[in-house]
């Protein structure tokens, strides 16, 4: 080994040392607590009440404000519908979550329903902000959402509201299945209609397979979902079963064009759905159909509505909120 | 600096070349001569240790070329190639450091050299905008500044103006005078008359004759090699002169 | 261009050659304005006094008699957010820069990089198999280090593919680095193919971002880039004779398959090692090198440390471009090194040869 090679060497253990140490440093910086990730399988494991959350999910934006967490939101995001009028920072989420913005709100949460990059979630944790991971994917039905309100009521001290959401929703859920019967039985002889949830035409026919919560809806609404027996989840389903399964009831979110359901060659073109013209757009309730929490049991009511052309009566929503929960126009 | 071919042989598929025996001795200046394809270049480079003999050995200095590390060798021996790859952006100096590999840097001999060629002022020039010929005389200096006691050349004087041509020969000449051993492959049979100490030729892989250059370069010898007719020319002033063109 | 023209651009080429050393201080001091006035650009706005604090606060023993005017988020937001982004910009930068010469010099190749001998086929597989196959057998950083070994294992499935008779050949060693991409690339898209739902989270790691690196993982990449830099830079003048061809480079006393092994598995080394924690990111090393040779010549002794010089100054300001475009939005840096570098590079290469590539 020539001298040369010996004072590169030496250059080089001095330089780890010093980046060594300079790092050291910097992971001890904060001084603060590691965060947790909780989800409702977790449950809630920290010692103390959240005050400073950022909601990058919409749903939960909503489920908070219904609970009376509300105060506790320093940031919300661009999607945030309800309640509106919100005059929260919008805490950009997408690609990635800005993890400025969330330091720099000195939050001591963030909730969301993305699969962020583990490098950012560990950001976030080494920093002692707790990552609240709430599912939006399949497996999520009405006992999860419930357990989501459970959740988020205890993370901010507002079980006896949660619990009281969850009641409603269980009532409301059970009149609405009942009410759903009746219809069936007295205009389609107990025949469920075959119900087709057509999510978005970008790049396929997005739908929402079995074990996904707008499975759910047409389960409570009596109607047989075509998609569910294909795949779980929300995927892309092969045309030919749509013709095959020929839909009696589509319900189009505002994104896909209704017009393009007549065009030729299109696999809804001499469905009974297009036929009868039972085809429904979502409009002022679009986000009820995207975000899993207690406003889809007005999801259902609507489906009610559009499909039997009934007038589905829900009990009354148990928390006085400023703003109404139900976008169909009714209490 | 002894070079000793014993023996050998070398085989591809559509080529043979071989067997060869013959050793050149330190400080005279060998020519190998012969139509293109006749294993002229393979030669040099079985001698460099480039290619691997099917058979036989080659020594330089009694030591078998194939067991030298490639540092050793470049001690012993420097090759002027025939092609020359144009590297990106290197100057004239980047390319002398190339060859300065063995002994480091020295500027001072760096410029000795290329003076020789006469392209000192040349030293920061961007290589590969040079002319052909100029590029040949560069890594000419290239060899003469890597100093070993052998060196390999092929075809030198390509691409050269004959004011320039005589420029090397005159070199060579200085560089036998130093002790250096060359062994060269070259096209131009007069000059290989006037320079060389020996002279090998091939056809077909096939060594027709080996030998001084007196009794080697003969009207024989080279009707076979190049399958021509050659003549003797008496010029003006009385000297001789070999050629095969009559036109 | 006029002759006029062409021959001043020729005379500027010269005089800038003449300075190499001068350059190469140039280039350092600019990359260390560069490191500190990247500090400033973020969705948050920084002022100037806390940020002087904060470095303050970083530099042992001086941290005592500087003030702490700032809050907490401030210093998350500078400490654990951009410094580590920055300085893992220039590390990543250096290594693709100084790969990308190394790989020039080897393959006699103005158009290869380091990612041609497989490492990004096989990095991206490393990724994609993490994030499909939810391998968590690292743990947290299972992604970054499945891309580095898959990376690695790929460079050397091409070595020994590509040896015949002990000898590695460029051509051949560029075409089964090529085929054996392909090859991999296949394998990637299959495991997309099959599971759609991964296809945006793996797209932005094919896309290079920085904004993933903080202090743990930039510490041993870090180290890695520092040795494999500094092994390559000592075999400048083997790179600068295998640059004129591999029997010249024998003949003048080269090892030549000793400097090649050496050289690309310090290539593979560093690079897989900032691919792991960035993504792909392109365009550094391929052109890097040529803008380096443009400005300082051909020699490797100087072309090695500014190509990483410039890859890093690079590297930091198409980040700093990708996070301040749009605030709060971080575009992936791929997509910027692209659009911005590319007219760059177009524009210095028309203005700064002078036809030196056409001979």
């Amino acid at each position: 080994m020539n001298n040369h090679l010996k004072i590169v060497i030496a250059v080089v253990v001095v330089l780890a040392v010093v980046v060594g140490g300079f790092v050291i440093y910097h992971e001890d910086a904060t001084g603060k607590a590691k965060g947790e990730i909780i989800t409702i399988t977790t449950g809630d494991n920290l010692p103390y009440k959240l005050t400073r959350i950022v909601s990058l999910d919409p749903a939960a934006t909503a489920t908070l404000y219904a609970i009376g967490a509300y105060k506790y939101l320093v940031g919300g995001n661009s999607y945030d519908f309800y309640p509106p009028n919100e005059n929260l920072p919008n805490v950009t989420d997408y690609p990635s979550m800005d993890l400025e913005q969330v330091f720099n709100l000195s939050a001591d949460a963030v909730i969301s329903f993305s699969n962020y990059s583990r490098a950012q979630v560990s950001q976030l944790l080494n920093n002692g902000i707790n990552y609240v991971f709430l599912s939006a994917d399949a497996g999520v039905n009405f006992s999860v959402i419930e357990k989501q309100n459970t959740l988020l009521g205890e993370l901010t001290g507002t079980v006896p509201n949660a619990t009281l959401i969850n009641q409603w929703m269980n009532v409301s859920l059970s009149a609405l299945h009942a009410d759903a019967t009746s219809y069936d039985q007295s205009e389609y002889n107990s025949t469920p209609l075959r119900g087709f949830y057509y999510l978005s035409s970008y790049g396929g026919y997005w739908t929402a397979g079995n074990d996904t919560f707008v499975n759910s809806y047409f389960q409570y609404a009596d109607i047989i979902n075509i998609a569910a027996p294909y795949d779980s989840g929300f995927y892309t389903i092969n045309p030919e079963n749509i013709v095959n399964e020929s839909p009696q009831v589509v319900i189009l979110d505002d994104s896909v064009n209704a017009s393009s359901l007549n065009a030729s060659g299109s696999p809804f073109e001499s469905s009974p759905a297009v036929m009868n013209g039972k085809v429904y757009t979502t409009t002022t309730n679009e986000n009820m159909f995207s975000e899993p929490n207690f406003r889809d049991i007005f999801a259902i009511q609507w489906i009610l509505f559009m499909v039997y052309g009934q007038n589905p009566a829900l009990p009354n929503f148990p928390i006085n909120l400023t703003y109404n929960p139900n976008p169909n126009g009714v209490s | 600096m002894k070079v000793e071919i014993e023996n050998v042989t070398f085989q591809v598929p559509s080529f043979q070349l071989g067997p060869l025996g013959f050793s050149v001795e330190e400080g005279t200046i060998t020519a190998i001569i012969g139509k293109n394809g006749s294993g002229k270049s393979t030669t040099l480079k079985l001698i460099h240790g480039d290619l691997k003999p099917n058979t036989g050995t080659v020594r330089i200095d009694r030591t078998k070329v194939s067991s030298l590390s490639s540092l050793k060798l470049a001690e012993k021996t420097s090759f002027v190639w025939q092609e020359i790859f144009s590297p990106m952006s290197f100057s004239v100096r980047d390319v002398m450091n190339v060859s300065g590999y063995k002994r480091g840097t020295d500027e001072n001999r760096m410029e000795g050299a290329l003076d020789k060629v006469g392209l000192a002022p040349f030293i920061d020039r961007d290589f590969s905008v040079l002319s052909g010929g100029e590029r040949r005389l560069v890594t000419l200096a290239a060899a003469i500044y890597q100093d070993s006691e052998i060196m390999i050349m092929d075809e030198p004087t390509n691409f050269l103006d004959i004011d320039n041509q005589i420029l090397i020969y005159n070199l060579m000449k200085g560089l036998r005078e130093e002790g250096k051993t060359i062994i060269m492959t070259m096209h131009d049979l007069d000059a290989v008359h006037n320079l060389a100490d020996s002279v090998l030729i091939l056809r077909d892989g096939k060594k027709i004759a080996w030998g001084d250059t007196d009794s080697t370069l003969t009207l024989e010898n080279l009707n076979k090699a190049f399958n021509v007719s050659f003549h003797t020319y008496n010029t003006v002033n009385g000297s001789s002169f070999v050629g095969s063109y009559n036109g | 261009m006029n002759v006029l023209e062409n021959e001043r651009v020729t005379a500027f080429v010269q005089r800038s050659r003449e300075m190499k050393y001068v350059w190469i201080g140039f280039l350092f001091f600019l990359l260390i304005i560069t490191i500190l006035l990247s500090d400033f650009i973020g969705s948050v706005r920084i002022p100037i006094q806390s940020l002087l604090e904060i470095y303050g606060s970083q530099i042992p023993f001086l941290s005592h008699f500087v003030p702490h005017g700032y809050t907490l988020a401030q210093e998350q937001i500078i400490v654990q957010l951009r410094e580590p982004e920055i300085l893992g910009g220039v590390v990543i930068g250096a290594s693709l820069g100084i790969g990308g010469a190394a790989i020039q010099s080897i393959f006699r190749n103005p158009i290869s990089e380091p990612y041609i001998i497989g490492l990004s086929s096989g990095a991206s597989l490393g990724a994609v198999a993490s994030i499909v196959l939810g391998f968590t057998i690292f743990g947290i950083y299972t992604q970054q280090i499945t891309a580095f070994v898959f990376g690695l294992s790929v460079v050397f499935i091409v070595y020994f593919f590509a040896l015949k008779g002990g000898k590695i050949h460029p051509t051949y060693l560029l075409l089964t680095g090529v085929a054996v991409s392909f090859f991999v690339s296949a394998i990637v898209a299959l495991l997309l193919f099959t599971n759609i739902n991964l296809q945006g989270e793996v797209f932005f790691w094919l896309l290079g971002s920085l904004e993933n690196i903080n202090w743990t993982v930039l510490y041993p990449v870090a180290i890695v880039v520092l040795i494999t830099s500094y092994a390559i830079y000592l075999q400048h003048r083997e790179l600068d004779a295998i640059q004129m061809g591999d029997m010249h480079a024998r003949s003048v006393g080269v090892n030549v398959e000793r400097t090649k092994r050496i050289t690309i598995f310090m290539v593979a080394l560093g690079v897989s090692a900032s691919v792991s924690i960035s993504g792909l990111i392109g365009f550094v090393g391929l052109v890097m090198p040529h803008l380096s040779r443009m400005l300082l010549g051909g020699s490797n002794r100087h072309v090695i440390p500014a190509s990483g010089l410039l890859g890093a100054i690079f590297l930091i300001c198409a980040d700093d471009i990708a996070r301040g475009i749009v605030p709060g939005v971080v575009i992936p840096i791929g997509i910027v090194t692209g659009i911005i570098g590319v007219p760059f590079l177009m524009y210095f290469m028309r203005k700064l040869t002078g036809g030196r590539y056409e001979g």
